[in-house]
C-alpha cells in the first residue's frame, strides 16, 4: 500500500488510484471515490432487474444495489471466488457496489501522465475511461464512474 | 461575517412561506366579514405582508418588495377602512398572494419574473378616485402608513423632519437621530437596534478589525447613527488607557431580536431594541414581544409552554421555535406550508424524550458489551430486553418528530373551493374536520395533489348548481365535508358532499363506450363496483370537459397516487344524495407491517395494508378449488372466484414448489388447467370418482411430479388495493413482521413488481412486493368478479361470441341437455309416483290443474328418462299454455359463450349441439317438441303481407350461425321472407339495399363491426327508416339493456330461441303498422 502521509505538495499533481482486475485487465480509480472495500457478497437476487445487476445487499443497515462491473463494461460475468471484492462506491447519494474479479495494489498516479483513453481499453469501451495509466509493466484504465453508472434510458 | 448568503435568502424564504401559508385564509376570512373588519387579523396579514417586504428590500427582490408593498397598501386602506373588502378585491388579493408564493419558491430569478399585470391591478384598486387620503391621524399612529404613502404617492413631509432623542430603559440618554430615518428603516421591515459595544474588550480583545466589524453591519444593516459613550466608566477624557471605551451604534436589520447577537456575539443585555413607540427595551424583553408579533397562532402555544421560554438558550435556534404541543392543538397548526418544506419543526419537549432514550440506549449498550465480555447469560437477558424497549420507544419517538397534522394539506381547500364554486357559479360550504390528526410528512406532502383532486371533484361534479338544487327540494347551498380520524391503527380521510352522487350506471355505460369493460361484465356488475370503474385508467366522468376537470388528470391518477402510498379508497354513493370519497392511509410509511413470504431462493413482504387474507389449499383439494377460466388460474373461495397469480410467473423466475427439497417443476400450470371442466356439484359421488381417476392419471402419465404429494400444497396470499383482488401463489408463508422500507437505487427504478427493500433479522435483504404493481405486471386490470359468469366473460368473452344463459340438465344419467335460461318459468321437483299417464300423453296435478308433461325422448331419438324415485319438472310457458319437460338431476345454470353445432346432432326436438364442461350437450327444440307433442297448441297466424300482396319481408341481424339459421327457421316456417346479415354493418347495407321492402327488423344485441344498439340508433335516426320496428334478441335481457334498448328506440326486447314471443310480436308490430 502506498505511503497515506505523502508531501503536500505532490498531493495536487498526483492521485491515488485503486487497482483492480477485470478478467485479466487492470483498471484503477480514485481512491477517494471509495468508500469501502469489502468481501461481501451474499446477495439478495432481484428478479426482473438488469443482468449486469448481481443483487441487493446489506451494508449496515445500508440498500447496496450491487452490479457486475465486468459484465457492465462488455466482458463476460465475473466469477465468484475468494478473490472477488465489492467495492462500495457512493454516485448521487446512494451506494452502490462494483463486484471485481480481485483487487490489487494503491498506485499513486502522477496526474499529468494520465492520457487519455483510446476508443476502447482491451475490450471495453473506451467511454467508460477517464484515461489510462502507465505502469512500468501494465496499463491502468481509469474508469469514469459517473459513466458507468449512467443508467441509459 | 457576509451575511447575504444562501443561508439568510433561505431563512428569508422560509419565514416569507410561512406568512404566506396563512395569508390565503385570512384573506377569505377578511372577505367573509366585508365592511365589518376584523382588525387583528387585517393588521396579521399586514404585517406578514410587510415583513415580506422588508426582508425583499434587504435581499435586493426587486419585484417582491413591488408586489408586497402594493399589497399592503391596499390593505393598509382596509384597515383603516377606506376601503370595504369585496370578493373582486380579494380575488386580487388572492392572486397577488399566489404569485408572491411563485416569486419566493423561485427566489433566484423572481426579478426577472413579469408582476406587471398583478401591480397594475393592485394599483387600479388602492389608486380608486373615490378612496380619500388618508387622515393625518392614521399615519401619526402607525408611523409604517406613512412611509407607505410616502413611497406609493410620492408625497413625502406630511410629518415635518425632527431630530428624535431616544433614551435607554432607565431613562438615561442614549442617541439622537433623525425620525426620518427611523421610520425609512422600520418602514421597510427593518428592526432598529441600539448597540453598545465596548471596542477594547469586545473588539480588540477578541482580536477583531474594527474595519472589518464596520463592513459587516454594513452587510447587515444600516448604521443609522453612532457615538462613544462618555458617560461610561473610564473614557477618552481620562488619561492612560481607558478600561471601557463604548461606542453605541444605533443600527437597522432585517435581523430578528432572536438573532440579531449572532451578529454582534456580546452580552445581551447591551442591546437594546427599538419598540414602535420610539422606547428602548432590552433584547431579552424584545425577544419575547417579538416573537407574538409575527404569527398571533403562536401566542396561545406560547402559554402552554412558558417553561420552555424562560430557557434562552431554547429559543434562540430558529428551527426548535417553540410552535406546537403534541396533544390536539386545535388551529394552532404550525405555520408551515403545504409546498414542499426542507425543515421540520420539532417540539422541544419531543427532542428531549429523543435525548433521553438515545441515553438509556447508550447505557444500555454498556450493559450488553458488559455482558458479552463477562459472559453473563442473566445480564444479557436483562440487556436486550432493556434495548428491545427502548429501541420500541425510540422508533415510537422519532415518528412522532415526523408527524405533521393534517391541517398543513386542508387548509388550503377553502380556497380552493371559494375560486372553483366562484368559477362554477356554485354556493359551497367546505367543512373541515379533525385538522389536528397527524400523519408522517412524506403522507402529508404526497396526499395533498390527490385530495386536491376529490375535492375538485366533488365541487365540480358533485355539487349541482344553485337553480338545480332548489329544484330538487336541497339547500342552494352545497355542503362539502372533509374529515380526518384516526380508525384501526390507520387515518381515514373522508371527502363527502350533498350533491348529485355518481350514478353507476352512467359510468358503466361510458365505459362500455370507451372499450374498458364489455356489456357483459357491466351486467353482471353490482351498483357499487359500477362507481369503483371512475378509478379505471383511460376514464373520466365528465360528460362535457370543463374548466376544472378537463386537467388531462382522471381519477386513476388518484388512485395510483394513493396506492403508492399504500392507501386505500373507496366510494360509497347515492344518486341524488351525494357521494363519499373514503381514504384509508397509513400512519407512516416508514415502518409498515407485512407478511413475508418465500419464492424460489428468496423471501419477499408483501404490505399487510394490502393483505386480506391467506390461504392455503391442501394437495387433495387443488383440484376442487383452482379451475381455468380462459387462460387464467382462479381460485373459488367462499362461492366467489378469485383470480390468481404466480408470484414466480410474474416476475419470471423459476417456478419451484416446496416439496422435500425445492424441485423445479415445468408443467405444473398445465396440470391444473388439465381439468377444464368441473363435475356439478350436486353429484358429491361423481366428482370424488373422477378426481381419484385423474389423480391416478396424472400419477401414471408423469411418475415425476410429485405435486400430489401432501407437501405440495398450494399457498395463496390474497391481496387487495382496494378494488382489485387477487390470490399471489407463493412457494412459503412464513412470519409476520414490521418491517423498515428502504428505497431501491437507481439501477433497479424500471422493475415495477417492488416498492422496496427492507433487512430481514438476519442481514439479508428482501424484496417488498408492490401488489398494484404486479397485478399491472401480470395484465390483471380487470374489474373484480363477483360471480363465475363475470370470471367467465373475461376469460371467454374473445371476439363477439353470445354469452348464452343456459340450463343443464340430464334426462338419462349419460347425456347432459341444455335450454336458454330465459324460457324457463320455473322448475319443480316432483316424486315418479306423482306422474300420471293418460293414454299416450303424461300429465300431474299442479295446484289444482292439470300441467302436461314431455319428456325429450318422446320426440328426440335419444336415451329414454333414466327411472328414478324423483324426477325434476323444467316448466315452461308457451303459447300462454304451461308445460313441463321432465328432467334428472343434476341441473346447473351457467352463463357461458359455447359454440353451437346446428347440423351434426340435429334432430327433430333437438336444435343443435355444443360442448359444455367437456360434455356433448344438446340444446332442446322445446317448440318444436311441444308442437310435435301438441299440434293444436300453435294455431297458423296469419302471415302480415306487405303492400305488394306478398308476405312481409323482414331483416335479420345475427353474428351466431347456429341463432341465425334457427330464428330464420322460425320465422320462414311461419311465412316471412328473412333478410340475413352477419352483422350491424352488413345489415345496414342490406337495408339500404332493400329499403323498399324490408317492414321489420329483428336484430341481435352483440355484433361484430356494428352491435345492435347502433344498428337501432342508425335506423331509428334515419327518416328514411324511423318507422320500421325494431325487435332486439339477446340472451341476457337484463333491465339495463332493456332501458337502454328503449331509450334507442328498440320496439321490442326478446329472449333468443322464445319462438312464440316472437312470432306474436313479428305479428303484432307488422299488423299495428
Amino acid at each position: 500500500m502506498a505511503d497515506q502521509s505523502s508531501d503536500s505538495i505532490l498531493e495536487n499533481r498526483t492521485m491515488e488510484l485503486s487497482t483492480f482486475y477485470l478478467g485479466k485487465a487492470l483498471c484503477g480509480m480514485d481512491i477517494l471515490k471509495i468508500q469501502e472495500i469489502n468481501k461481501d457478497i451474499k446477495m439478495t437476487e432481484v428478479p426482473q432487474s438488469p443482468d449486469y445487476v448481481m443483487g441487493i445487499l446489506n451494508l449496515r443497515g445500508q440498500i447496496v444495489t450491487t452490479i457486475d462491473l465486468g459484465k457492465k463494461l462488455g466482458l463476460s460475468s465475473s466469477e465468484l471466488d475468494d478473490n472477488s471484492r465489492n467495492i462500495i462506491v457512493n454516485s448521487k447519494d446512494e451506494y452502490i457496489g462494483l463486484l471485481v474479479d480481485s483487487i490489487g495494489d494503491v498506485i499513486k498516479a502522477e496526474k499529468s501522465k494520465i492520457e487519455q483513453a483510446p476508443a476502447n481499453v482491451g475490450e471495453m469501451q473506451g467511454k467508460y475511461f477517464d484515461g489510462v495509466y502507465k505502469l512500468e509493466d501494465n496499463l491502468v484504465g481509469i474508469l469514469n464512474l459517473e459513466e458507468v453508472l449512467n443508467i441509459e434510458e | 461575517m457576509s451575511i447575504q448568503d444562501d443561508e439568510t435568502l433561505q431563512m428569508y424564504v422560509e419565514e416569507s412561506l410561512e406568512h404566506l401559508a396563512d395569508i390565503e385564509n385570512d384573506f377569505l376570512a377578511i372577505e367573509e366579514a366585508g365592511a365589518n373588519i376584523d382588525e387583528d387579523l387585517v393588521n396579521k396579514v399586514y404585517r406578514a405582508a410587510h415583513s415580506i417586504k422588508g426582508g425583499a428590500g434587504f435581499m435586493g427582490l426587486t419585484k417582491i418588495k413591488d408586489l408586497t408593498h402594493e399589497m399592503e397598501n391596499i390593505l393598509g386602506k382596509i384597515r383603516s377602512k377606506e376601503m370595504i373588502p369585496n370578493p373582486e378585491i380579494i380575488n386580487i388579493l388572492l392572486g397577488a398572494s399566489d404569485l408572491l408564493q411563485r416569486l419566493i419558491n423561485d427566489v433566484d430569478s423572481s426579478n426577472d419574473m413579469d408582476i406587471s399585470q398583478q401591480l397594475d391591478a393592485l394599483k387600479t384598486i388602492s389608486e380608486a378616485p373615490d378612496q380619500e387620503p388618508p387622515s393625518i391621524e392614521t399615519l401619526q399612529k402607525t408611523p409604517e402608513i406613512k412611509d407607505d404613502k410616502d413611497m406609493g404617492s410620492g408625497e413625502s413631509d406630511l410629518l415635518s423632519p425632527g431630530i428624535k432623542s431616544l433614551a435607554f430603559p432607565d431613562g438615561k440618554f442614549a442617541i439622537n437621530v433623525s425620525e426620518d430615518l427611523i421610520s425609512e428603516a422600520s418602514g421597510d421591515g427593518k428592526s432598529i437596534y441600539i448597540v453598545e459595544i465596548d471596542l477594547i474588550h469586545e473588539l480588540q480583545a477578541k482580536e477583531k478589525n474594527l474595519f472589518a466589524f464596520i463592513d459587516d453591519l454594513n452587510n447587515t444593516g444600516s448604521i443609522l447613527e453612532a457615538r462613544i459613550k462618555e458617560d461610561a466608566p473610564g473614557n477618552l477624557l481620562e488619561d492612560g488607557i481607558p478600561e471601557h471605551l463604548a461606542f453605541l451604534i444605533l443600527f437597522a436589520s432585517i435581523l430578528k431580536p432572536n438573532d440579531i447577537n449572532m451578529l454582534f456575539e456580546i452580552d445581551p443585555e447591551n442591546i437594546y431594541f427599538l419598540m414602535e413607540d420610539l422606547t428602548l427595551s432590552n433584547l431579552d424583553e424584545a425577544m419575547i414581544e417579538k416573537q407574538q408579533e409575527p404569527d398571533e397562532e403562536i401566542i396561545e402555544t406560547q402559554i402552554q409552554t412558558e417553561a420552555i421560554i424562560d430557557q434562552p438558550e431554547v429559543i434562540a435556534p430558529q428551527m426548535v421555535s417553540v410552535e406546537k404541543d403534541t396533544g390536539p392543538t386545535k388551529e394552532t397548526s404550525p405555520a408551515a406550508a403545504a409546498t414542499v418544506e426542507s425543515s421540520l419543526r420539532v417540539h422541544v419537549r419531543l427532542l428531549d424524550s429523543l435525548m433521553n432514550l438515545a441515553g438509556e440506549l447508550v447505557l444500555s449498550r454498556n450493559q450488553l458489551l458488559q455482558a458479552i465480555s463477562s459472559d453473563d447469560q442473566r445480564v444479557f437477558e436483562v440487556a436486550s430486553q432493556r434495548i428491545d424497549m427502548i429501541t420500541s420507544e425510540l422508533q415510537e419517538a422519532i415518528m412522532l418528530t415526523r408527524m405533521q397534522p393534517i391541517g398543513n394539506v386542508f387548509n388550503k381547500f377553502p380556497r380552493v373551493v371559494r375560486d372553483l364554486a366562484r368559477n362554477l357559479g356554485k354556493e359551497i360550504e367546505l367543512i373541515l374536520e379533525g385538522k389536528e390528526v397527524e400523519l408522517d410528512k412524506t403522507i402529508i406532502e404526497a396526499i395533498s395533489d390527490p385530495l386536491t383532486h376529490l375535492v375538485r371533484n366533488s365541487v365540480d361534479h358533485g355539487i349541482e348548481e344553485p337553480r338545480i338544487r332548489q329544484k330538487n327540494g336541497k339547500l342552494t347551498t352545497g355542503t362539502v365535508l372533509l374529515k380526518a380520524y384516526h380508525e384501526a391503527g390507520q387515518v381515514i380521510i373522508e371527502i363527502s358532499d350533498d350533491g348529485n352522487g355518481i350514478d353507476g350506471r352512467k359510468l358503466a355505460d361510458s365505459a362500455i363506450d370507451k372499450g374498458l369493460i364489455t356489456k357483459e361484465q357491466a351486467t353482471n356488475m353490482t351498483e357499487n363496483e359500477k362507481i369503483q370503474l371512475i378509478f379505471m385508467p383511460g376514464f373520466s366522468t365528465a360528460e362535457k370537459l370543463t374548466d376544472v376537470s378537463g386537467r388531462g388528470v382522471g381519477m386513476d391518477v388518484v388512485k395510483t397516487n394513493l396506492d403508492k402510498l399504500g392507501g386505500v379508497v373507496d366510494i360509497k354513493s347515492q344518486v341524488g344524495e351525494g357521494s363519499r370519497f373514503r381514504i384509508k392511509l397509513p400512519l407512516t410509511l416508514a415502518i409498515i407491517p407485512s407478511q413475508i413470504i418465500a419464492v424460489g431462493k428468496e423471501r419477499y413482504a408483501i404490505p399487510q395494508v394490502n393483505m386480506e387474507e391467506l390461504l392455503r389449499i391442501p394437495a387433495d383439494k387443488i383440484k376442487e378449488r383452482i379451475e381455468k377460466v380462459g387462460d387464467a388460474d382462479v381460485v373459488r373461495l367462499r362461492g366467489n372466484l378469485l383470480p390468481l397469480i404466480r408470484l414466480a410467473d410474474v416476475i419470471g423466475i423459476e417456478r419451484t414448489f416446496m416439496n422435500h427439497k425445492e424441485e423445479q417443476e415445468d408443467d405444473r400450470r398445465k396440470n391444473i388447467a388439465d381439468r377444464r371442466s368441473r363435475q356439478n356439484i350436486n353429484i358429491q359421488e361423481d366428482e370424488n370418482q373422477s378426481d381419484q381417476t385423474s389423480s391416478l392419471q396424472h400419477l401414471s402419465r408423469n411418475p415425476k411430479d410429485r405435486r400430489y404429494h401432501a407437501a405440495s400444497a398450494i399457498n395463496i396470499v390474497v391481496v387487495s388495493n382496494g378494488i382489485l383482488k387477487y390470490g399471489l401463489i407463493v412457494d412459503q408463508l412464513l412470519d409476520s413482521e414490521e418491517i423498515v422500507v428502504k428505497p431501491l437505487g437507481r439501477n433497479l427504478k424500471h422493475c415495477q413488481g417492488y416498492a422496496g427493500a427492507t433487512i430481514m433479522g438476519d442481514g439479508k435483504v428482501a424484496l417488498i412486493l408492490d401488489v398494484p404493481g404486479l397485478a399491472r405486471m401480470a395484465q390483471l386490470t380487470s374489474i373484480e368478479g363477483k360471480s363465475k359468469s363475470t370470471i367467465e366473460t373475461q376469460g371467454g368473452a374473445k371476439g363477439h361470441d353470445d354469452l348464452q344463459s343456459l340450463l343443464i340438465f340430464r334426462n338419462s344419467e349419460e347425456e347432459q341437455f341444455s335450454v336458454p335460461l330465459g324460457l324457463v318459468s320455473r322448475i319443480e321437483k316432483i316424486a315418479h309416483n306423482d306422474i300420471e299417464e293418460l293414454g299416450s300423453k303424461m300429465v300431474m296435478k299442479y295446484r289444482g290443474e292439470t300441467l302436461p308433461l314431455v319428456c325429450i325422448n318422446d320426440v328426440a331419438d335419444v336415451h329414454p328418462l333414466a327411472k328414478t324415485e324423483s324426477h325434476l319438472v323444467i316448466v315452461f310457458n308457451l303459447a300462454g299454455k304451461e308445460i313441463g319437460l321432465l328432467a334428472t338431476s343434476p341441473l346447473d345454470a351457467m352463463t357461458l359463450t359455447a359454440k353451437f353445432d346446428d347440423s351434426t346432432l340435429k334432430q327433430p326436438g333437438i336444435l343443435g349441439s355444443a360442448i359444455i364442461n367437456d360434455h356433448t350437450t344438446l340444446m332442446v327444440d322445446i317448440f318444436g317438441l311441444v308442437e310435435i307433442v301438441n299440434p293444436d297448441w300453435f294455431a297458423d297466424r296469419e302471415v302480415v303481407k306487405d303492400s305488394g300482396g306478398e308476405a312481409s319481408s323482414i331483416l335479420y341481424a345475427e353474428d351466431s350461425t347456429f341463432f341465425r339459421n334457427q330464428v330464420k327457421g322460425f320465422m320462414e316456417d311461419d311465412g316471412y321472407k328473412v333478410i340475413e346479415a352477419e352483422d350491424g354493418l352488413i345489415a345496414w347495407d342490406l337495408l339500404e339495399k332493400h329499403s323498399d321492402k324490408i317492414s321489420l327488423i329483428v336484430t341481435d344485441i352483440e355484433m361484430p363491426n356494428m352491435d345492435g344498439f347502433d344498428l337501432s340508433a342508425k335506423i331509428k335516426k334515419d327518416d328514411r327508416f324511423s318507422h320500421l320496428p325494431i325487435i332486439a334478441l339477446t340472451t341476457l335481457a337484463s333491465e339495463e339493456d332493456t332501458a337502454k334498448g328503449k331509450a334507442l328506440g328498440i320496439d321490442d326486447y326478446l329472449i333468443k330461441l322464445d319462438r312464440e314471443k316472437l312470432r306474436d310480436s313479428i305479428y303484432k308490430h307488422l299488423q299495428s303498422k
